[in-house]
This record gives C-alpha cells, structure tokens and sequence, in this order.
C-alpha cells in the first residue's frame, strides 16, 4: 500500500517501549477495577513505574489526555513499590529477583494490576509478564495473581495470553 | 373477440368481480412480495450489523494487542455463517490487519472505506463496515462481504407460494362468484327474459318477480309498473281502435246508402229528363202541327176569301161605273167608303196571304249585294210618292248572304214604314246604314217621324199590332211581322229603338255571330 508506505517513512516504527507503554494502557482497559480501588469518582487513574525507568518521557507524551474507565490517566514513578498506594497499575522495572519479590510483597493485597518483563516475574507473584515472541511483544497472565488482587481480566485479554497461569481447570 | 359490453350479464358479472378479485389479489401479492424482500433485506443487514458489531467487540483486544493471529481467528468464527463470503480487519490506519476467505475463489471482502456508508447493496451482494472501537476510540474496522443469492432464493419460493396461493384464491373466488353472482344476475336475467317475452309476444300481462328491495327490485317494480300503464294503454288503444274501426263501418255503411241513393236519383233525374225531352218533342210537334193547321187554315180562309171579295169589288165598280147617277150625294158618299173598305179588305188579304206563305217557302241563300238591294227598294218605293220630297241617304253596306227576294221585302216593308211615318215631317229624311255589333253585321233603317213608346217595342212585330189608327197612318199590321219572320228565317232578329217626336230606327241582322 503506497499510503502505508508513506505513513511508514512519515512515522518510524514504533519502539519496544513505546509498544509496550501502549500495551500497559490497553491492559487497563479489559480489566476491571472494584470502586474501591479508587479514592473518589474524580480520582484519576494511575500508572505506575517502580525501579528503573524503560519508557522516559515518551510514554508521559503517549498517554497524556487519555481517559481509561472514565478516568483521567496520569503517569507517576515511584522509588519503591511500597509507597505507590492509589496506583492501580503498577510496571516493575529491571530488578533482581529480591527487590522484585519484595516490592510485589509490599503491593499484595491492594487492588493493584502488577506489569514485568523479569524471567520470573509471574513466578514472584506479579500478573503480567511482557514476552518477545519474534520481535513481537506478547505478555503471560497469571490469573490467581489478578484475583488476589481483587481484578477481573476480560476473556478478550486472557485469549490473547501467550500463557495462561492460575486458572482452575 | 366481442367487445365487453355484449357479452352476457351473467358472464359480465363474473368478470368484474375476477377482474376486481384479480387486481386486488395481485396488488395484495404483490405488496406480500415487496414487503417480504425490504423486510428480509433489512433483517440481514441487522443481522449483518449485528454480526460485525461482535466480531469488531471480540476483535478490539487483538488489533489494540496488534495480535492479527488472534483476530483472524476470530474472523474464523464466521465459518458458522454461511452467508458471509469474505471478511476483513483493518487497523486504526486502514491497513489490513485480519482477513477470512470463505473459498479460496470467494469474492474480496469490501476494501477499506475512510467514510463507510451502513450497507452497500450491489447486485446479490450486501457490502458492510463498522468501525471497532474500545471506550469510544476506534482503533479499527471490520467489513463484511455477504451473500444475498439464499435471499433471492427465498423471495422467489415466496413469490411463488403467494402466486399459487393467489391462483388458489382466484379459483375460490371464481367458483364463489360463479356460485353468488346468480343472486345479482338472475333478477336482471328474468327481467331480460320477461322484456323479451313481452317484445315478442306483445303479453302485457306478464310481471317481474322481486327478489329484493335493492335497485334491481326497483328496477323490477318500474318495470311492472311501465307494463301495467302499457296494458293499461293498450287496452285503451284496441278499444279506441275497435270504436274506430267500427265507426268507420257505419260511415262506409251510410256512404254506400248515401251513394246508392244518389245513383237512384239520378237515375230519376235521367228518367225525368227523358220523359221531359219526350214531352218536349211531342209538345213540339203538337205545337208545330198545330201552327201548320193554323197557318193553312188562314191561308184558306185568306185565299177563299178573296173569291167573294173579287166579286163584291166587281160589282161595287160596276154599281159606281153605271148607277151613280141614280144616287144622292148622301148615298154616293156611303158608296165609296163601301169601296174604300172593300179595296183596304183585299189589301189585308193580300198581306196575310204574303205572310202565310212565308210559313211555307224554303229559303234560297245566295251572296247578296245590300247596298244594290236596298237603293233599288228605296228608289221604287220614292217613285210612287213622286210629290214627296224626302232625303234618302244610303251608306255603303256590306255584302250578305241570304234569300235576296225576301231580303228586298224586308227592306221594303222598314223603308215604307219610314216613309209613312216621316210623312208629316216638314223635312223628312230617310237613313240606311250598318254596323258592326258583337262581331255581327247590324243593318238599320231610320227616320226622323213621329217615333213611338218604347214600352211597346215589345208587342211591334207581332201581326196586327198597330200604334196608330189607319186614318192617321195607313197600313195592315202585318208589315214588320212579315219583317220579322223574315230574318228569322235567315237565322238573325228585328228589333226597333225610338221616341215619341223624334224618329224610329229599325234594325236587323241576317245570322247570329258563328252561324253564317
């Protein structure tokens, strides 16, 4: 198509993060959240980032003014996943297998859908996992891990799983 | 074919109730039909909408997730619905993302269309696309290609159940209005019936049943009504004809009496006039018989006469000739009136005599010069008076015919008359003249004398009428009977004009006009 061609050199192809910054917002959109998970109805709804920052300031500018659940989204870091309360999705950046096992520890039991790319992110009790599967992002879902959390991961999503953990036979 | 509106009422009627049944069928079929195919049309594309509403939901998290295996097997799903030919998914960038072939031959699915309209329908296809969108964002598009020909397929096994059913319901229908359309036809064809029968037949007394109190009913009645005023006219005209012809009878009865009649009378009347004629003709001879016996008994008696007469005036002469001397101037006077009067008898003997013979005498006709004629009576006749002088003047007359003795006498006996009468006229003229009258030849002879009355015109020419005494003017009385027989022998009259003082005029003609 000449048209995608055109748009194709107008635009470079989009990065591995830039993908998976729009992976982590349309994540948020086939899962369901309880109210309670929010302060009020005009809380808007957060993205988190603990650890090491892969997306930068690209992912502040892809999602600036989208709205998920009616919701305004907002974009914040945090130095510890400890201190991220009233985020309700929550990106683990690189990080050694204790420092994940523990900031996933500190966010259990808080209505918080937990996104890594480590090895054995799942394996540490997180929900999602970001795969590469022929330079193509992919993700594994640990269902128990979403249901512990108090969330409800739309079928649409679970389908689209490369894996599937924690679900009852 | 004949035209419409000779065929039979009955076969009318069911037309009109088949063709009004036929239309509404057909329109009612048709309208079925018409309905049928927008309503189907219009369920596939809902079913169609619907199908790509939930293929573009199920397929939202493979085109957010770029997954294009995940959303062609979606688009797999569709293999349960075979009306779909083709499908396809298309990224936010119109980019092909999934794609579905029913067959490998199937028809394209719909290329990607920035404005998308609902549904396309193009020829036995329906072409679809909806946008797929997630939270109010689009972030792709589905388009669907589906097959219309099952719903061709469909609209024609309909159409043909509705059209048998249509047919079916025709053939109802015929057979119903074949069965029903007696109760409209069947007064209308009585009546026809009786209208013929009372056409052919002239029976007025026949009458339409009445079925019903509809207009066929009405009709029925003004029908019987017109028949019963026919009959009533009818009866009236066959006796008004009756009463005429009758009349006629009796007319033609006292014509032919009335013609008898008349025959009869003139049969009468013919009769009559035979015995009439008869009459006449015997009275005729009576009468000329009698005039013969009369007329020979004067002229004996005239002619026997004159014998004695002879002889009394031989003797008187003698007597006067050798015994006057013997008688005293009395008896001398005395004898000479004997002689006077014996002279006068004979000359009235004379005349008669004349008169009679005429009775007697044929006429001989020859031309006759009048004016030689009556110069050569008058210049004799002046020749006796030859102390008189009287101025004759004679006018050329025209040439006659007649016998020309008795002419002469004629006119001797007028030109005497005027000499006599005119004699005491101091200047005495005598005029013979003619002139033509109704185309008639008048001759005249006047005088200036003593004229007469024309009262007596009358009674002038019969014998013996005389207006004077002989002493005043002598004469017989016999003279213009002589004239009048005369001319009438020759088929003409005599008649006379005068007044007393101033002088007769005496005139003539010799034959009435056309008879000379």
């Amino acid at each position: 198509m000449f048209g995608a061609a055109v748009i194709t050199r107008a635009q470079p192809p989009p990065t591995e993060y830039e993908i998976k910054a729009a992976f982590l917002y349309n994540f948020a959109k086939f899962v369901d959240w309880p109210a309670a998970a929010f302060s009020d109805s005009l809380a808007p709804f957060v993205i988190g980032i603990v650890g090491t920052d892969p997306f930068g300031p690209q992912i502040d500018h892809a999602l600036a003014g989208k709205t998920v659940h009616g919701r305004r989204l907002a974009v914040r870091r945090y130095a510890q996943a400890a201190l991220s309360g009233g985020c309700q999705l929550l990106f683990f950046g690189e990080a050694d297998s204790t420092a994940l096992r523990r900031g996933l520890q500190s966010v259990a039991g808080s209505t918080v859908l937990t996104v890594g790319e480590a090895d054995a992110f799942l394996d540490l009790g997180g929900a999602i996992r970001f795969v590469l599967e022929s330079n193509k992002v992919r993700f594994e879902i640990d269902v128990s891990a979403a249901e512990t959390a108090r969330l409800k991961i739309s079928s649409k999503l679970l389908r689209l799983a490369r894996t599937l953990r924690g679900v009852e036979p | 074919m004949r035209p419409f509106r000779d065929i039979p009422f009955r076969r009318k009627v069911t037309l009109v109730t088949m063709l009004a049944s036929g239309v509404a069928l057909a329109l009612v079929s048709l309208a079925f039909v018409a309905y049928d195919w927008v309503s189907i049309r219009r369920a596939r594309v809902r079913d169609l909408t619907t199908l790509a509403e939930i293929i573009g939901a199920n397929s939202a998290a493979a085109l957010v997730f770029d997954d294009s295996d995940a959303a062609a097997e979606i688009l797999a799903a569709l293999r349960a619905e075979p009306i779909v030919v083709s499908a396809c998914i298309y990224d936010r960038g119109g980019r092909p993302f999934a794609r579905y072939m029913r067959t490998p031959e199937a028809a394209a699915p719909p290329a990607y269309d920035p404005a998308p309209v609902d549904a396309r329908f193009s020829g036995r296809s329906l072409q679809m696309q909806r946008s797929i969108r997630l939270e109010n964002e689009a972030v792709g598009a589905i388009a669907l290609h589906a097959d219309l020909r099952d719903l061709q397929t469909r609209i024609v096994r309909y159409a043909g159940i509705v059209a048998l059913a249509a047919v079916l319901s025709a053939s109802v229908a015929l057979a119903l209005s074949t069965g029903l359309q007696r109760f409209v036809s069947d007064p209308i064809l009585g009546l026809a019936r009786i209208a013929k029968k009372v056409t052919q037949e002239k029976d007025y007394s026949v009458r339409g049943i009445k079925h019903g109190d509809d207009e066929v009913g009405t009709l029925i009645d003004g029908f019987n009504d017109m028949l019963v005023e026919i009959q009533k006219r009818d009866t009236a005209l066959r006796l008004a004809h009756d009463e005429l012809e009758k009349r006629v009878q009796q007319r033609t009865e006292a014509l032919r009496r009335e013609v008898l009649e008349r025959r009869r009378a003139e049969e009468e009347v013919l009769r009559l006039n035979e015995s009439l004629e008869r009459r006449v003709v015997e009275r005729t001879e009576q009468l000329a018989a009698a005039n013969r016996d009369l007329e020979s008994f004067s002229y004996s008696v005239s002619h026997d006469l004159r014998v004695p007469l002879r002889a009394v005036n031989g003797l008187v002469r003698v007597l006067a000739e050798e015994h006057a001397q013997g008688l005293d101037p009395e008896g001398r006077r005395l004898f000479g009136l004997v002689r006077e009067s014996a002279s006068g008898m004979g000359q009235l003997i004379d005349d008669l005599l004349a008169f009679s013979r005429l009775g007697r005498r044929e006429i001989h006709g020859q031309d006759i010069d009048m004016h030689a004629l009556a110069t050569a009576a008058a210049r004799e006749l002046l020749q006796l008076e030859p102390h008189r002088r009287v101025h004759l003047d004679i006018a050329p007359l025209p040439r006659a015919f007649g016998d020309p003795a008795l002419v002469r006498q004629v006119f001797v006996n007028l030109i005497s008359n005027a000499l006599k009468f005119s004699r005491r006229h101091p200047d005495a003229a005598v005029r013979i003249g003619s002139e033509a009258r109704d185309g008639a030849t008048v001759y005249f002879v006047r005088d200036n004398g003593v004229g007469f009355d024309m009262k007596y015109a009358p009674k002038l020419f019969n014998v013996f009428q005389r207006l004077h005494t002989v002493r005043e003017f002598p004469g017989t009385g016999v003279g213009l009977a002589i004239v009048r027989r005369i001319v009438e022998c020759h088929g003409g009259r005599a008649w006379a004009e005068a007044r007393p003082g101033e002088g007769a005029t005496f005139f003539f003609t010799l034959s009435t006009p056309g008879t000379a």
